[in-house]
C-alpha cells in the first residue's frame, strides 16, 4: 500500500463514526420508522389475505396486472427507494462539512500536526487525501448505507404484499431495481463531488486558516460580506441582479456540499410536464440531466475556484507556523 | 565526516522581538547536543528550522538538505519529539504502528514492537486512555525504531515523573544512540541531560552565547569554594558568577587558570545548571 492509501486509511480510522455509522445510524432510523408505520397500519386493516377494494381481492389485482403496470409499479418503488436515500445524503453533506471544518484544524488545535509532521509525507498529500476522503470515501460509505436501506424497505414492502395474499417476487422484485438506482447515485458522485469543490475548498481554507473557530469564520465571513452587499444593494441604485451574490457565492461556498443540489430544478420541472407516471422522475434523472451542469460556467468556475482555495489550503499547511 | 547541521547567519523575528539573530553553529555527526536556553530565547524556533516547519533568513543545510525546500526528502532521515503528549488522541497503539509502518520507509516493526512489548501498552489502547508517560514511551518506541540519521528532541520529558525521564534517556542512549546518529535536545531538566551530553550550546536572546563540547567546557570552566577572607581577592579574577553557601562563597571562572584558583580554595568541576545560571543572569531583569 503506498502513502496516499494509508492516509486514506488513517482519514478513515480517525473518522469511522462520521463516514461508517452515521449513514448507517440514518438508515436504520428510517427503517424504524418505516417499520413502525406498517405495524400501525397493518394492526388497524383487516389482516386476511382477501382484502377487497371494491369489491375486488388484492390478489387477483396483483395477479392481472399487465406488463405496462407492473412497469409502472417498478418505477413508483425505484422513486420512493432514490428518494428514501435523501436522508443519508443529508447526513452525508452535515458529516463531510464538519469533517472539512475540521480537517485542517483540529490537528493543529491538539498539536498532533506535529507528530504527522515529523513523517516523511508531503502537505500536499496530506490535504488531498482529505478531499479525497470527503468526495470519495465518505460517499461511497454513504452509498452502502443507502442500499442496506433500500433492501431493508424492499423487504418490508415484500412482507406487507405477502400478508395481503400477493406474491412478493413478482410484485416487487421482479419490478424494483435498486441496484440501478443505486448505480445511478453512484454515477452521480463525481459531479458533486466537482460541484462541490467550492464549499470543500471553502471550507479547507477556513481550517488551514483559523486561529481558532473555523465554523465561524467558514459562515459568518461570508453572510456577513453577503448582507453588507444587500444593503449597499438597497440603498444605492446600483442593481445586482436579484440575490446574485447570495446565490452564485454564499451558497455556493456553504451549501454546495448537498449531493444533487447542482440540480437545476426549472429544467426538470421542463421535462416533467406532462408527467403521467413515476417512472418520468427517474428517467428525468438521466445521462442529460447530469450533464447539463458541466456544459455551464457556474460549475467550472466554482470547481476553478474551489480548487485554489485548496492550492492555498496547501500552503498554509505547509507554512502556518503556531503550533 | 561532514556537519549533520550547517547554519550560517540564521535570523528570524516575531514583530519586532527577534527569536534567532544572526546565529551560527554547526553539529558533527555522532554528537549528543543540548540547546538550552530560558524561556523564549530561541530553541523552539532553531528547531523548527532544522526541521523545515518554519521560515528564517539565512543559510540552513541539514544533511545536505535544505529544509525549507527539500523538508519531504529530509523527514525521511530526520525524526522528531516535538513534545510530550502530540500524539493524536484518538489514534490506537497498533493504528500508530501500522501508519508508520506503512508510510515510513526506514521504520522497523519488529523493532518497534520489541520495545512496546517492555511497557504496558496494549494494541487496542487508544492515545487519550493513556497516561502522559505512556504516550512518551510510544512516541519513543515509533521513533527509535526508525533509522534516522538525526534526532530531535524539544521538551521530550516535559510533565514527567522520574522514572519516566529516566527509563527515556536510558533507552535513547542504550538502545538508540550510536556513532552515525545525532542527537538534538531542549530541555530545562539540564541535571538529567548532562550525563549524556557530547556537546553544549546556550542560547539566549536568539544568539548563541557557549557553543563547545562537554571536554571543552570541563577545561574552560571551574568552581571554587572561597572562604569570606579571600573572598576579595577571588571578585578581583572577575568570576562570572557568585553564590553563597554556608557562609562560604562559591564562585565560577572562565578561562581563569586552575592552578590559580586552587590557592583560592577547593575548585571543582561546575554542573551545567549552575553554569547556565550564571550565564544566564539576568535574562528576565
Amino acid at each position: 500500500m503506498n502513502t496516499f492509501a494509508w492516509l486514506l486509511k488513517r482519514e478513515y480510522w480517525e473518522h469511522r463514526g462520521g463516514f461508517q455509522w452515521a449513514p448507517l445510524i440514518a438508515a436504520g432510523i428510517i427503517l424504524l420508522v418505516v417499520t413502525i408505520a406498517v405495524i400501525t397500519g397493518l394492526s388497524n386493516a383487516p389482516l386476511d389475505g382477501h382484502a377487497l377494494i371494491n369489491g375486488v381481492r388484492i390478489s387477483d389485482i396483483a395477479a392481472a396486472l399487465t406488463p405496462e403496470q407492473r412497469l409502472k409499479i417498478g418505477a413508483g418503488l425505484d422513486v420512493g427507494l432514490f428518494f428514501s436515500a435523501a436522508p443519508i445524503a443529508i447526513t452525508l453533506a452535515i458529516v463531510t462539512f464538519f469533517y472539512l471544518l475540521g480537517s485542517l484544524y483540529d490537528d493543529r488545535r491538539d498539536r498532533s500536526i506535529l507528530f504527522w509532521k515529523s513523517l516523511p509525507i508531503s502537505d500536499m498529500e496530506t490535504v488531498l487525501s482529505k478531499l479525497v476522503a470527503a468526495t470519495v470515501i465518505a460517499p461511497l460509505f454513504a452509498l452502502a448505507a443507502a442500499l442496506i436501506l433500500m433492501l431493508g424497505l424492499l423487504i418490508l414492502f415484500s412482507i406487507v404484499v405477502a400478508i395481503y395474499g400477493m406474491n412478493p417476487f413478482t410484485v416487487v422484485w421482479a419490478n424494483a431495481s435498486p441496484l440501478s438506482v443505486v448505480g445511478k447515485v453512484a454515477m452521480l458522485i463525481p459531479l458533486n463531488a466537482v460541484w462541490a469543490l467550492p464549499t470543500i475548498g471553502w471550507l479547507m481554507l477556513c481550517s488551514a486558516f483559523a486561529k481558532r473557530v473555523p465554523f465561524l469564520w467558514a459562515t459568518l465571513l461570508p453572510i456577513a460580506i453577503g448582507t453588507c452587499v444587500s444593503i449597499f444593494d438597497a440603498v444605492t441604485n446600483l442593481r445586482l441582479p436579484n440575490d446574485w451574490f447570495w446565490q452564485h457565492i454564499v451558497s455556493r461556498v456553504l451549501f454546495s456540499i448537498l449531493p444533487g443540489s447542482w440540480m437545476d430544478f426549472e429544467h426538470l420541472d421542463n421535462k416533467m410536464d406532462g408527467a403521467d407516471g413515476p417512472e418520468v422522475l427517474l428517467n428525468a434523472i438521466d445521462l442529460n440531466t447530469i450533464l447539463a451542469p458541466l456544459a455551464g460556467a457556474n460549475l467550472w468556475i466554482g470547481a476553478a475556484a474551489g480548487a485554489g482555495m485548496i492550492a492555498l489550503a496547501i500552503w498554509l499547511r505547509r507554512w502556518r507556523d503556531d503550533s | 565526516m561532514s556537519a549533520v547541521i550547517q547554519a550560517n547567519r540564521l535570523s528570524k523575528r516575531f514583530g519586532t522581538t527577534p527569536a534567532l539573530d544572526d546565529v551560527s553553529f554547526s553539529v558533527e555527526a555522532g554528537r549528543i547536543v543540548g540547546l538550552i536556553g530560558p524561556n523564549g530565547a530561541g530553541k523552539t524556533t532553531a528547531l523548527k528550522a532544522i526541521l523545515g516547519l518554519t521560515d528564517f533568513q539565512g543559510d540552513l543545510s541539514v544533511l545536505g538538505l535544505d529544509p525549507r525546500k527539500q523538508r519531504h526528502e529530509l523527514m525521511q532521515h530526520v525524526c522528531f519529539i516535538a513534545d510530550v503528549a502530540v500524539l493524536p488522541r484518538w489514534i490506537r497503539v497498533s493504528e500508530a504502528v501500522e501508519f508508520v509502518a506503512g508510510v515510513h520507509p526506514r521504520f522497523s516493526r519488529a523493532k518497534c514492537e520489541q520495545f512496546l512489548a517492555r511497557t504496558k501498552l496494549k494494541p487496542r489502547m487508544r492515545v487519550r486512555e493513556m497516561s502522559k508517560g505512556m504516550i512518551v514511551q510510544l512516541h519513543l518506541a515509533l521513533v527509535m525504531a526508525i533509522d534516522a540519521r538525526l534526532l530531535v528532541l524539544d521538551e521530550p520529558t516535559l510533565g514527567l515523573d522520574i522514572l519516566y525521564r529516566k527509563e527515556f534517556y536510558q533507552s535513547l542512549l542504550n538502545d538508540y544512540f550510536d556513532e552515525q546518529k545525532t542527537i538534538i535536545i531542549t530541555t530545562h531538566q539540564v541535571e538529567e541531560v548532562e550525563h549524556i551530553l557530547t556537546d553544549l550550546m546556550f542560547i539566549r536572546d536568539g544568539k548563541i552565547v557557549l557553543d563547545a563540547s562537554m571536554d571543552a567546557i570541563a577545561e574552560r570552566f571551574t568552581e571554587v569554594m572561597v572562604n569570606p577572607d579571600r573572598a576579595a581577592a577571588a571578585r578581583a579574577l572577575q568570576p562570572l558568577g557568585e553564590r553563597q553557601i554556608f557562609g562560604k562563597s562559591i564562585f565560577l571562572f572562565d578561562g581563569t587558570d586552575k592552578p590559580r584558583l586552587a590557592e583560592l580554595g577547593e575548585i571543582r568541576q561546575p554542573n551545567i545548571a549552575d553554569l547556565f545560571v550564571a550565564t544566564m543572569k539576568g535574562t528576565y531583569a
